[in-house]
């Protein structure tokens, strides 16, 4: 068995998530933040539209905007000489977009759930905003948005379609473990198939496992912390106003 | 040491309009809930922005419409206590009044003189055993006494205390408002505002209030006056004047309750709109008897006639741990019949005064005329 896509998925997965986490808790903040309602919605609905497009159209919308002989495309090939489509970092690419609101939406309903009043009390005290962001909104979220972490992680490790279409198949290099998958049954190696299948079930099963542990966790108490107990934060998807 | 707040915002139902200035020391803001109070001390500490108006603290301004001056929460130097205390959840004790030295811009030498300050603290709020608690584990008054800890450490010019006893079991609430009043009067001698809505917690934390009703401040001025003498119909209710009358005004000194169906004799002068009249519950005396004259309807007639007399049914018996209610209805003396068109009456009496009644409930109540208060609709 070529154990090439077992790393290439964990190496597309880690970048991936680093970007995403970072990415998606900053854009929660952002619409978290906004008090203009309509422009609230609006920037909800692009942030959540990769989570309902089919993942090929995902993958098209990349390729027309980062294909070398579109405008982005070929800015970055002619001033940077960086290639996007068909390289290791499209897969990335890809992972991020499509695990991105998860991990943004996980993230927003976290901070909608943090007691107002406690960065109220945070500004009356005279805690600085950024303070107040990371000392008291982010730990007191923490739980529902390591949770959308773990689960933005899953999903750029399962991600096919968007891959495909940016990334290509070229093995060794953008094959990842999905692809891999669907390239061992495509050429009738249902032997190797079934061993990128166990390999994937595992890392994910364990994905899940850490999810429910880090949610279980709660900072402090939920009297103290929390408006009332409004559903479960296990996924984050608690409520979208 | 003063605060000045005009401010205008408009709210869901109704646009709220506060007005008022305190010098120094402590002021009660005492209204039904939803009246607009926490919104005020929220404008105040600068969580909420009023439509237009003007805020002052000790000179400085906060807050200015017209010149376009709004001064963050950080930088106003006001200590907000929140209702259920806004504990950092996922901080222990020491932490969360360290948080409040964080916009002070104390400068401590090292980690342990830090340390020993923020145990000083603790040590005055007899909570230094909690140093490393979680807030999620104390009782309500120790989170209060975190609460007030962490607040006294960012050193506010003036507190705002929103509800401050509201989330306390009862039994606590006495003893906590003992202890803030001594705290905050004497050993921190901080300028204090405080919203309630129980008129016992406003009158024993507060020399000088405010009373609230939807829209804005009704009425303010020293505390005793204000309950001696509450001037309009909202802020007689809401210092808990339980029997209240409208008015048609006979004379100078005498007035028909339209509510309760009787003629009163006031001891004040009736002046212009007064439109209500208001008794305290426990304020009623019993009619003594005047000697051993036989009591049949004339006699009923002739003092309903002098006025100030009322005669009554029961219509319900209501028994506190400390007192007794009876609830009282008017009997006309003409068809001897209970009028349910009007208010019945509230009468408190203490347990001593009920047993010396022989517990028996008497015809006929008396309106002592000194204790009648002559009330506006509203002064604005």
């Amino acid at each position: 068995m070529d154990w090439s896509p077992v790393l290439i998925s964990l190496k597309t997965a880690t970048a991936s998530i680093i970007i995403t986490f970072f990415l998606g808790a900053a854009m929660a903040e952002l619409v978290f933040c906004i008090k203009n309602k309509k422009l609230k919605m609006i920037l909800d609905g692009l942030f959540t539209l990769p989570l309902v497009l089919p993942p090929t159209v995902a993958g098209f919308f990349l390729l027309y905007i980062f294909g070398i002989r579109r405008p982005v495309g070929k800015f970055l090939v002619d001033y940077f000489s960086v290639k996007i489509a068909f390289s290791w970092e499209a897969t990335v690419l890809a992972a991020v977009l499509i695990s991105f609101p998860l991990m943004y939406r996980a993230a927003r309903g976290a901070f909608e759930q943090v007691n107002p009043d406690l960065l109220s009390v945070g500004r009356t005290l005279g805690m600085s905003e950024w303070n107040i962001f990371w000392k008291i909104q982010f730990p007191v979220a923490r739980p529902g948005v390591v949770s959308g972490a773990v689960l933005a992680f899953a999903r750029g490790l399962g991600e096919f379609g968007a891959t495909a279409m940016i990334a290509g198949n070229i093995s060794g290099k953008t094959r990842t473990l999905p692809l891999a998958v669907y390239a061992a049954v495509a050429s009738g190696d249902t032997r190797e198939a079934s061993g990128y299948v166990a390999v994937l079930v595992g890392i994910s099963f364990l994905v899940v496992i850490m999810m429910n542990y880090f949610s279980m966790k709660t900072p402090g108490s939920d009297r103290a912390g929390r408006r009332g107990r409004r559903g479960k934060r296990a996924a984050g998807f608690t409520e979208n106003k | 040491m003063a605060i000045t707040v005009h401010i205008r915002k408009q709210l869901k139902d109704f646009e709220l309009k506060v007005d008022f200035d305190l010098e120094s020391g402590c002021m009660g803001l005492l209204g039904a809930s939803g009246c607009g109070k926490s919104m005020t001390l929220k404008c105040i500490a600068g969580i909420e922005t009023p439509d237009s108006g003007r805020i002052t603290l000790n000179g400085r301004v906060l807050f200015d419409s017209g010149r376009k001056i709004n001064v963050s929460p950080q930088k106003r130097k006001v200590g907000y206590l929140f209702q259920q205390y806004a504990l950092f959840p996922h901080m222990t004790v020491r932490q969360n009044v360290e948080a409040g030295l964080s916009g002070t811009g104390k400068k401590f030498s090292s980690r342990q003189e830090k340390n020993e300050y923020i145990t000083g603290l603790l040590e005055q709020f007899h909570i230094p055993e909690l140093a490393d608690a979680l807030p999620g584990r104390l009782s309500g008054g120790q989170q209060q006494r975190v609460a007030l800890a962490r607040i006294i450490a960012s050193d506010p010019d003036i507190l705002l205390l929103d509800e401050p006893f509201s989330a306390l079991d009862s039994y606590l609430r006495e003893q906590l408002l003992q202890e803030m009043k001594g705290m905050l009067g004497s050993t921190y001698q901080k300028d204090v505002l405080m919203v309630s809505h129980s008129r016992d917690e406003i009158y024993q934390m507060c020399p000088r209030m405010a009373i609230m009703c939807p829209g804005g401040i009704e009425i303010a001025g020293s505390t005793k006056e204000l309950f001696r003498n509450p001037v309009t119909v909202g802020a007689a209710r809401l210092t808990g004047c339980k029997n209240l009358s409208r008015a048609e005004i006979l004379s100078d000194h005498e007035l028909y309750a339209a509510d309760w169906g009787v003629r009163l004799h006031v001891a004040d002068v009736i002046t212009e709109g007064v439109t209500y009249v208001g008794l305290r519950a426990h304020d009623f005396a019993v009619m003594r008897e005047i000697g051993e004259v036989e009591r049949d309807n004339d006699f009923w007639l002739e003092n309903e006639r002098k006025g100030n007399v009322m005669r009554c049914t029961l219509e319900r018996i209501t028994e506190a741990p400390f007192e007794i209610y009876l609830i009282l209805r008017n009997v006309s003396s003409e068809n001897l019949s209970a009028k349910p068109d009007l208010q019945p009456i509230w009468w408190k009496l203490s347990k001593k005064e009920w047993e010396e009644m022989q517990e028996k409930i008497p015809e006929a109540i008396y309106f002592p005329s000194e204790k009648l208060i002559l009330l506006k609709e509203e002064i604005r």
